[in-house]
């Protein structure tokens, strides 16, 4: 077993063989240089209690293909994607932090998916950007690569 | 990369919720939309004015075609040289924007080679500058004629992942091979000058190698210790295959279209010879010709 610790101080026990999914934390245990409890400054308990589920989840991945629980594991990671904005964004910071490759890769995709064919004014909307562009600035950016802002059906919604 | 991950948490209620990501990630997310999408952020805010620029992977695919026929049809762009010129003014800048290391480079080309050449010659130039590792350049006209690869394609060292639709592939003397490149895909390509054989021995990682309708191989004498996934659809002109020296194939597809013959033109079409230097293989396809000769080998055996 393996400790983790949040930033706010809370402990979290993981099996090693699910941890090791980190590369970070792989590498710290391989050079010895994991003490009794592994400080993550930057992650939170809550996000540190998703990632945690992911990895015991995934801890036999390869298990999984060879016994055909690969549905099972589909439906697990549609489900565990569907969450906020925040903390989608979150998990991929923590991913990356912990250098979790196929976490980072299923949750920015889910970030994409979520973008894909939203008009301008939707993806302001969802990700609370504040236009600070003039509408001549806005104008000359369209004009620059035109292509991008004309054709087929885009959705407006923000969901 | 562009930061440690260390996040800052804004407590201001103004703040947006992708602001605390660092670049290197929402460059990540915009290279999983399309290309359009993704140039479509810079118009979000004034700090997003280029963050698209640092997608890791550029494709322009066959919807970002169509899309752009569509929009010249709009506009009334019916000028074949005019809509060639566009297309190659927004592939050339994606990359002569692209401020780091570009991972994946993949266009599809809806026009023939006898407008392209120069502007594709282009893109390949500015790639040989930015260690491109997965390259996939096809073109998607009917009637095609080859595009002949200028020499500082084969400087593109760091490729790993390639694939060509109807170019003419004459590496330089002084070519030492794509060393590090495990993926090859070729449709349409002639290898000229006999080249095919050294060719291939020069990519010694290679695990998956596709071939189809290439020109000017006659022997398809395929190397390489590493090669698992093997697929080829030869033309008329071929004469021979040799599989002995990449012995752990474990996927073979061949579509000979006429009987293959062995390397001192000892028909090789017998099964368990063929088998004999496959010792990994699992799957084996092969079409109904290959099969025909096989049988008719069989038989006379048998008499």
């Amino acid at each position: 077993m393996v400790k983790l610790k949040s930033n706010d101080d809370k402990e979290f026990e993981v099996e090693e063989a699910a941890v090791i999914q980190s590369e970070m934390i792989k590498n710290m245990i391989e050079d010895g240089c994991a003490t009794s409890v592994i400080p993550l400054p930057n992650i939170d308990s809550k996000t540190l209690i998703k990632v945690i589920e992911y990895l015991n989840k995934h801890i036999n991945m390869g298990k999984a293909a060879e016994t055909g629980e690969e549905d099972d594991l589909k439906e697990f990671d549609e489900q565990f994607v569907n969450m906020g904005w925040e903390e989608l964004f979150d998990v991929i910071m923590a991913a990356n932090y912990l250098n979790i490759h196929e976490l980072m890769e299923l949750c920015c995709q889910s970030a994409a998916d979520r973008l894909k064919n939203k008009s301008v004014r939707a993806v302001r909307e969802m990700l609370k950007i504040t236009n600070d562009l003039t509408e001549e600035e806005e104008q000359e950016i369209i004009n620059d690569a035109p292509w991008a802002f004309e054709g087929p059906e885009i959705d407006d919604t923000v969901n | 990369m562009f930061s440690e991950g260390v996040k800052v948490k804004q407590s201001g209620s103004d703040e947006d919720i992708i602001s605390s990501l660092p670049l290197d990630l929402i460059a990540c997310i915009l290279g999983k939309v399309s290309v359009r999408e993704a140039v479509r952020t810079s118009v979000l805010a004034k700090k997003w004015r280029f963050y698209y620029l640092y997608i890791p992977q550029i494709v322009f695919d066959n919807e970002f075609c169509e899309e752009l026929d569509d929009s010249f049809e709009k506009k009334g762009c019916y000028i074949h040289e005019l809509q060639c010129n566009q297309f190659d003014e927004i592939i050339a800048k994606s990359l002569l924007l692209h401020p780091g290391e570009l991972e994946k480079f993949k266009v599809c080309i809806p026009y023939d080679a006898s407008t392209m050449v120069p502007y594709v010659n282009k893109w390949i130039l500015y790639l040989s500058w930015r260690n491109i590792k997965k390259l996939t350049l096809t073109y998607n006209t009917l009637i095609t004629q080859s595009h002949k690869l200028p020499p500082y394609f084969f400087s593109c060292l760091e490729l790993t992942s390639l694939k060509l639709k109807s170019f003419v592939l004459t590496p330089p003397l002084e070519f030492k091979g794509f060393l590090s490149l495990y993926k090859l895909i070729l449709v349409g390509v002639d290898f000229t000058n006999n080249c095919f054989e050294s060719f291939i021995s020069s990519c010694p990682l290679l695990r998956r190698l596709v071939l189809r309708d290439c020109s000017g191989v006659h022997h398809y004498n395929i190397s390489g210790s590493y090669l698992e996934r093997l697929f080829i659809k030869a033309d008329d002109n071929f004469q021979s295959i040799s599989l002995e020296k990449a012995p752990n194939l474990s996927d073979v597809y061949l579509y000979p279209g006429k009987i293959v013959e062995g390397q001192e033109g000892n028909c090789v079409s017998d099964l368990v010879t063929f088998m004999g230097c496959l010792p990994k293989v699992k799957l084996l396809g092969f079409d109904s010709q290959f099969l025909q000769v096989s049988a008719k080998k069989f038989l006379f055996q048998v008499v």
